[in-house]
């Protein structure tokens, strides 16, 4: 399709406007990695309680809460990088193309996506090197899809507000509120091991369901079910997203 | 190419461009004059479809800028006021990026028409160094050449160049020129009285979200009143001295040691003027023709100066063009 | 004199409004109740050195704000030396060590706010120390490290020239957190990091803290603690006067 044209030229800038900053590449990269030391050292005798997967370390259980962290760290990226096109108004060069808007939105998104992807497969090194294997090559595969998605549904809501606001303080805010998120899921404890309130609140927190396709990987192996409730739950964010987007470039024209 | 019918844009109460009507034709430069925050930013945002207007209409290249807006972006060039450059990326990056987002990646002359245009302003040697390193002069020039890629039918140029020294200024404006040459239509805003008489065929000046007047820059000097001559004079000035000159020009004023002439015609024989003066027996030491400016014209209009302070208007004439 | 008055424009935004230390609070608040909330169960195994997780986590959760804040000087000292003010700074008749010292001090009383704000919380959700003179202890060993971070993100600070080091002068300070009996007692620790936090100054420092929590303040639980801080701000503040001296020289 001639039209979609763009779409390479976008994301690759897209990418290289995140890759090119190390403060923009320290939360994808480096502030997973703390916790990862921090949790699979700090709290390994976790493993030793009723309800932790049997036969598996602390470390196999953190990789996948750290992809998880790493992939929504790549979407609130996205959301700052599109803040700093905002203020330094390369967006409007971009609006003044002939290229439709929603074009432009999804060469933003498939960049953040890459970012998301790098970090998967940092990770995926980072456990190769410390003893953790994926049940089946193809979940890996289907680790670095979540992954990937991941950052895109989470930069899709990121993008929207910095759209939406304009304001870099605003986005910037969105950055402990989703490491927040993230705690407050199965992303480095399992249910079983959480007491209520954060029980409930993991419950009801989608990103739950997207870490636990996350861990499957390096814990038993994927599964249909969790996979698709992962999908499902990515599809409610990325829609979510979407329509902020949306509404936020109307607003931007209409002022 | 580009026409607005009452054009207005409105952000709650306050009415930043109320009701403007302008017509720009191919191979013809159009100048927005006016102050800062007069609606020459938000007229500009509105006609190359960045902003929506809140009332009238307007079309560019024939194409309505709401309802086809996307046409409109196909044949238009823009450099915006706040250069909207990614001082991260390099010329080459930015080139590279401009030819994609107008479906020109395989369009080979299209590149090598970009390739030459960097190397025309200057930017040949830079290509590949990040925009941070580029003084605002360089920048400009890239805003410029990017804008002229995919060789637009109108170009619109937001102050293209405040901020730029003497030497930049005259290679941007050579640039326009040779545009008009080639049958665009250039709409350009501007700050500057000079940069609107020499670049623009017509010129309109906006005030406070309005047009006041609009013609070609002779014709809008010519509406601003005659020339004046004003001289340093020496000894008394006889009373008779107006009377004496009545066949020649209208004495307007004299002061201590000066006297101001109004020419009502440009070719007013200036000599013979001045052989007035010394036969009534005064001296003329010095002299200086003034002729009005758009600066005057401005002046007129609004009842204040363009650029400086605001000075209290002692009546403001309000003429639409 | 000049001290105090360089330390009041290092505090000059809490002066104005108050609420210029909630930023300072966000942070460490949300680590420590994902910490008390998801690692609560670690309690639960017999060889865990107490029951009573929250009494076990609040001095790391104060220890941990004073650290996050405390590097947070960096990144004032580093926007000045960015814009220039810290030049004009060295241009008045104030002695170099005045301005480190001051920066220092104002780090400091940010990260004492946050440890307070901790304890409280902490309190509130049922820690219980053995008693208020041992309470103290643990204030004053974390509020230290506050000033132990500051040096650190002064050190980065002086040597970058930017505040856009942050995560140089956030991320050890953290690690170095981490990397010790921060969730668990030391001997339950991964058998990777057993020898690390044996090392790590801040473990000892930590476990001094803890102990008015868990059983009571001994000379033997406080004295590696105390001689850990001290060698800490030693080393790091006589490296940051060191990059000092040789600053524009």
């Amino acid at each position: 399709m001639a039209d979609l044209d763009a779409l390479p030229a976008l994301a690759r800038r897209s990418a290289r406007q995140t890759l090119s900053r190390p403060q923009f590449l320290a939360p994808v990269l480096l502030l997973p990695t703390i916790f990862l030391v921090a949790y699979s050292g700090g709290a390994a005798s976790l493993r030793h309680l009723p309800g932790f997967p049997a036969g598996y370390g602390m470390f196999d259980y953190q990789i996948g809460g750290d992809m998880l962290l790493s992939a929504v760290m790549a979407g609130v990226i996205g959301g700052i990088a599109q803040i700093v096109d905002i203020q330094v108004r390369f967006i409007d060069r971009l609006l003044l193309s002939p290229v439709p808007r929603g074009q432009l939105l999804l060469g933003r998104l498939a960049g953040i996506g890459l970012l998301g992807l790098l970090g998967g497969v940092v990770f995926s090194v980072i456990a190769f090197v410390f003893g953790a294997r994926p049940a089946r090559v193809t979940d890996l595969l289907i680790l670095f899809l979540l992954q990937a998605l991941t950052a895109v549904a989470w930069g899709s809501i990121t993008t929207g507000v910095a759209l939406r606001t304009g304001k870099p303080s605003t986005v910037q805010t969105l950055l402990p509120l989703s490491i927040v998120l993230v705690m407050f899921s199965s992303a480095f404890v399992p249910r079983r091991l959480l007491d209520d309130p954060l029980d409930t609140i993991a419950r009801f927190n989608p990103l739950t369901y997207v870490s636990d396709a996350l861990h499957e990987p390096w814990i038993g192996g994927v599964t249909t079910a969790t996979t698709v409730k992962a999908l499902v739950a990515l599809a409610v964010l990325g829609l979510i997203g979407a329509g902020l987007c949306a509404g936020s470039l109307r607003h931007r024209v209409e002022g | 190419m580009i026409r607005a019918e009452k054009l207005a844009r409105a952000y709650g109460d306050t009415q930043a461009v109320a009701g403007v009507d302008l017509s720009v034709d191919g191979g013809e430069i159009f100048a927005f004059l006016g102050p800062n925050g007069a609606g020459k930013t938000t007229t500009v945002r509105m006609l190359v479809t960045l902003l929506r207007p809140t009332g009238g209409s307007a079309s560019v290249a024939g194409f309505d800028v709401v309802k086809q807006a996307d046409q409109v972006r196909r044949r238009i060039g823009v450099t915006l006021q706040e250069l909207s450059l990614d001082p991260t990326m390099t010329a080459a990056d930015l080139l590279r990026l401009h030819l994609a987002l107008h479906g020109l990646t395989r369009d080979r002359a299209a590149a090598a028409r970009g390739a030459e245009l960097l190397d025309e302003f200057g930017l040949g040697t830079v290509v590949k160094k990040p925009v941070l390193a580029y003084s605002i002069g360089m920048r400009r020039r890239l805003d410029l050449a990017l804008a002229l890629v995919h060789r637009p039918q109108v170009l619109f140029l937001d102050e293209p160049t405040t901020g730029l020294d003497p030497a930049s200024r005259q290679a941007i404006w050579q640039r326009v020129r040779q545009l008009r040459a080639e049958g665009a239509a250039v709409f350009l805003t501007t700050q500057y009285i000079e940069e609107a008489d020499q670049l623009a065929d017509r010129v309109s000046i906006i005030d406070s979200g309005e047009i006041v007047v609009e013609g070609s820059p002779e014709r809008l000097k010519a509406t601003a009143g005659n020339s004046r001559l004003e001289l340093v004079t020496e000894g008394p000035l006889p009373a008779t001295l107006g009377q004496s000159l009545e066949s020649l020009a209208l004495l307007r004023s004299t002061g201590d040691g000066t006297a101001t002439v109004e020419l009502d015609k440009d070719e007013a024989d200036i000599a013979a003027i001045i052989r007035v003066f010394e036969q009534a027996g005064v001296t003329v030491r010095g002299m200086q023709v003034h002729r009005p400016s758009l600066e005057d014209v401005f002046l007129a209009h609004t009842g204040r100066q363009l650029e400086g302070t605001h000075q209290p208007a002692a009546m403001k004439a309000v003429t639409r063009g | 004199m000049s001290v105090l008055a360089l330390t009041r424009r290092g505090m000059a935004d809490l002066r104005t409004s108050p609420a210029g230390v909630i930023p300072d609070l966000i942070a460490p608040t949300f680590l420590f109740l994902a910490a008390l909330g998801i690692f609560g169960r670690l309690a639960d195994l017999n060889n865990f050195s107490t029951n009573d997780f929250t009494s076990f986590v609040v001095p790391f959760g104060m220890v941990q704000a004073a650290g996050l804040v405390g590097s947070g000087a960096g990144v004032n000292f580093g926007q000045d030396i960015r814009t220039g003010l810290f030049d004009r700074l060295l241009l008045m008749p104030v002695r170099r060590a005045a301005l480190l010292i001051s920066a220092g001090i104002a780090a400091t009383v940010r990260a004492a706010i946050a440890v307070v704000f901790l304890l409280l919380l902490g309190l509130a959700l049922g820690a219980r120390p053995t008693g208020p003179g041992n309470l103290l202890l643990s204030v004053g060993l974390a509020v230290a490290f506050g000033a132990v971070a500051a040096g650190w993100g002064l050190f980065v600070a002086l040597r970058t020239g930017t505040s856009a080091a942050a995560p140089i002068m956030q991320a050890p300070i953290i690690l170095l957190l981490v990397l010790g009996p921060a969730y668990a007692p030391r001997e339950l620790l991964a058998g990777w990091l057993q020898p690390i936090a044996a090392v790590n100054p801040v473990s000892r420092l930590l476990e001094a803290a803890r102990a008015p929590f868990l059983h009571g303040a001994t000379w033997s639980s406080t004295w590696p603690g105390l001689v850990s801080v001290a060698a800490m701000l030693l080393v790091l503040y006589a490296a940051a006067a060191w990059l000092l001296s040789r600053h524009n020289r």
